[in-house]
């Protein structure tokens, strides 16, 4: 492909050698207190979704590479840092990945499979980062900030918190019962991609009901696996407000919430699902719409909803990414990333109108 | 149902410790929930046989949910959480304050002794405020020199504890009093038998001060002045003390304390740290358990180690590395 530069094919070559050592990878003592079984589910996903050919169609992004970059990894979603570390390996970009220090075993574990291959990528969990050409981080806005500021050198590329929903138009059929599960189990709802709540736009009670069976299926193949005790205050708060204002079912392990429209959360808890009855759709242009910066992805069951709709056109377009249920939380490789483009994002900036996108 | 309120049976147990406190925990529950829709439908099927496993409503539903014992038009008094942590204000609607005056008195005279008559005031005056409340029944008529509009008037404020010619009460927020140094000159003796009452933290407000340093401030630049704190919150009715301040808070005989491990709400043993929850029967006309973002020890006495606020945790994945990577 013409847009590749030189070195970028042995690259990668090389990226998918690392990723074939990081697919032989006992991935649970990777996942960050996901049930094993869920672990080895998850990484596979994750390596499913790269391919050469994606790389290659990135890596043709016209514009100057940086030389080097520090990654601020996530720690909820352990595959999360993978896309990135491939296509910036593939990119011929010097990284350093920075893992939290709760959990650097997936990240130490990813860059030694990298620099087995002869790519230049490194693993730390220190706080002090250098001087690197580019940092890429996730976090809140204060969080990027304060990292702005500490390195006024470097440009800091960051993606901030997010929300991710799902909207249920007609009964679903089993397998589409399924995805939505996967849509909120994978990863135990840990990352921006799993849904904050379901949109039910008809008989909300019957959905919550069959998701909370099939959540319980979910639960005995996969169990839900270790959860930040600090979430139990959020978990109590949801469920007790649902039990006063809508209705729950629940387990310890598994939860669906019913809640009003009023009552949108914009944060996903794990594997307690919460399910809204949209019966006011002018008000959810008004959520989901004056701050667009805050949405992330969309999943629906019926892609024909914004065909003769204003609003839900409005809604569709509010959200960077709009994808089939079951696939929330398996992003396509590339893509724009928050409505970005990820090696587009990184490149010197005037080298191509870089931040623009792909030539 | 228990229609009769045990309004009588908790005054009678504040004002003599007639009575057993998990009895009348569970009378007032088990009322409570006849009188109160919305605390019914929190409990669901719950049947406490213990004061421990009352169900405690988070106090983040007072923003949300009408959580009184009769019906909430009938209220004659509004408390609203300052909000400025969450950026929301929760309320706790009453019928009237009796208990609330009763208690807030009988324990600060417990803790305290008699109350300084006079006072200079560097709390919110706002009708809304349950600490201004508290210290406006304290001290009638005290003057202040806070608004929550133009902060802390501190020459004002120094001025009236220079001039001052009997013993005084001067309650503060942790951030008033901060401000409050920032205009110190000398220090200032008050007369024999004032009360410096430091409460609340800084809410989320950036000073240079933690605890600590306050109370060093204040005992410099206020000798001989006694320094006490107090804990207290909207969704409450009953305070805590800590004499001196730093020290373990006391709550009165009508309010017990729960430390309970934050992911499963489990209560933990004495000495350990964990979420605080409260069950306060002096909340009789709201509910009278309450699960609070706050964290601390509870000790074997039954007093309490405040650790400030809970951590919040990452609700989502891509949220976490940032802050330790951020200088």
């Amino acid at each position: 492909m013409s847009g590749l530069q030189p070195g970028d094919e042995a690259r990668i070559e090389a990226v998918a050698a690392a990723l074939g050592r990081i697919r032989d990878l006992e991935a649970a003592p990777l996942g960050l207190g996901l049930d094993p079984a869920h672990a080895q589910l998850c990484l596979d996903l994750a390596l499913d979704q790269l391919s050469e050919e994606g790389l290659r169609q990135e890596l043709s992004t016209r514009g100057e590479r940086p030389e080097d970059l520090v990654i601020v990894a996530s720690h909820g979603v352990f595959t999360a840092v993978l896309e990135w570390l491939t296509l910036f390996a593939a990119a011929g970009i010097r990284v350093r990945l920075k893992s939290s220090t709760r959990g650097p075993e997936p990240g130490a574990a990813f860059a030694q499979a990298f620099a087995a291959e002869g790519l230049d990528v490194s693993h730390t969990t220190s706080r002090i980062l250098g001087r690197p050409e580019v940092i890429v981080a996730f976090g809140g806005d204060d969080s990027l900030a304060t990292l702005r500021a500490a390195h006024p050198r470097s440009r800091v590329v960051g993606y901030g918190h997010r929300t991710s929903l799902a909207v249920v138009n007609g009964p679903l059929r089993p397998h589409e019962l399924q995805a939505l599960a996967a849509d909120l189990c994978l990863y135990d709802t840990r990352g921006c991609m799993a849904p904050a709540a379901v949109l039910a736009l008809r008989d909300a009670e019957a959905l919550a009901a069959a998701l909370f069976e099939e959540l319980g299926r979910w639960e005995l193949r996969m169990p839900l696996g270790f959860v930040d005790p600090l979430l139990g205050p959020e978990r109590r708060r949801r469920l007790g407000l649902a039990r006063v204002l809508g209705r729950t079912w629940e387990t310890p392990q598994h939860a669906v919430a019913l809640l009003p429209q009023a009552h949108l959360p914009r944060e996903a808890l794990p594997r307690v699902a919460t399910v809204v009855p949209v019966e006011d759709l002018r008000l959810l242009v008004d959520q989901l719409c004056t701050d667009r910066s805050r949405n992330s992805s969309l999943a629906i069951d019926d892609p024909t909803l914004p065909v003769g709709s204003y609003d839900w056109d409005a809604i569709f377009r509010a959200f960077p990414r709009v994808c089939a249920l079951g696939h929330l939380q398996l992003p396509a490789f590339p893509r724009l990333h928050d409505g970005r483009p990820m090696l587009g994002s990184v490149l010197r900036p005037g080298s191509s109108g870089a931040a623009g996108g792909r030539s | 149902m228990a229609a009769v309120s045990p309004e009588g049976r908790l005054r009678a147990f504040m004002e003599t410790g007639e009575g057993d406190f998990e009895a009348l925990a569970l009378e007032l529950f088990t009322w409570q929930r006849a009188q109160n829709p919305a605390y019914a439908a929190f409990c669901g099927g719950a049947e406490p046989a213990r004061w421990t496993e009352i169900p405690a409503v988070p106090v983040p539903l007072f923003q949300e949910l009408p959580l009184t014992s009769f019906p909430v038009e009938e209220a004659a008094v509004v408390f609203r959480t300052s909000g400025t942590s969450v950026g929301r204000r929760g309320a706790k609607h009453l019928r009237d304050t009796v208990l609330y005056d009763l208690g807030a008195r009988l324990h600060a005279e417990a803790c305290l002794g008699p109350l300084p008559r006079a006072g200079v005031s560097l709390v919110p005056t706002a009708p809304d405020s349950s600490l201004g409340h508290m210290c406006a029944a304290f001290v009638p008529g005290m003057p202040s020199f806070f608004s929550a509009e133009a902060g802390v008037d501190a020459e004002g404020a120094w001025a009236a504890l220079r001039g001052a010619t009997s013993p005084l009460f001067v309650p503060g927020t942790a951030f008033a009093l901060a401000e409050l140094l920032t205009a110190a000159g000398d220090p200032v003796a008050l007369p024999e038998g004032s009360l410096l009452m430091v409460t609340g933290g800084f809410k989320g407000r950036r000073t240079d001060l933690d605890e600590h340093g306050l109370l060093e401030a204040l005992e410099r630049l206020l000798p001989g002045t006694r320094l006490v704190g107090e804990y207290g919150m909207t969704e409450l009715s009953s305070q805590l003390w800590a004499v001196p301040a730093g020290g373990p808070y006391r709550p009165p005989p009508w309010l017990r304390v729960l430390a309970v491990e934050p992911g499963s709400g489990e209560v933990l043993p004495p000495g350990e740290a964990g979420q605080l929850r409260f069950v306060d029967l002096a909340n009789h006309q709201t509910v009278l358990a309450i699960e609070t973002l706050d964290q601390g020890r509870v000790l074997a006495d039954g007093g309490v180690v405040l650790q400030g606020r809970l951590p919040r945790a990452a609700l989502r994945g891509c949220s976490l590395a940032v802050e330790e990577a951020g200088a």
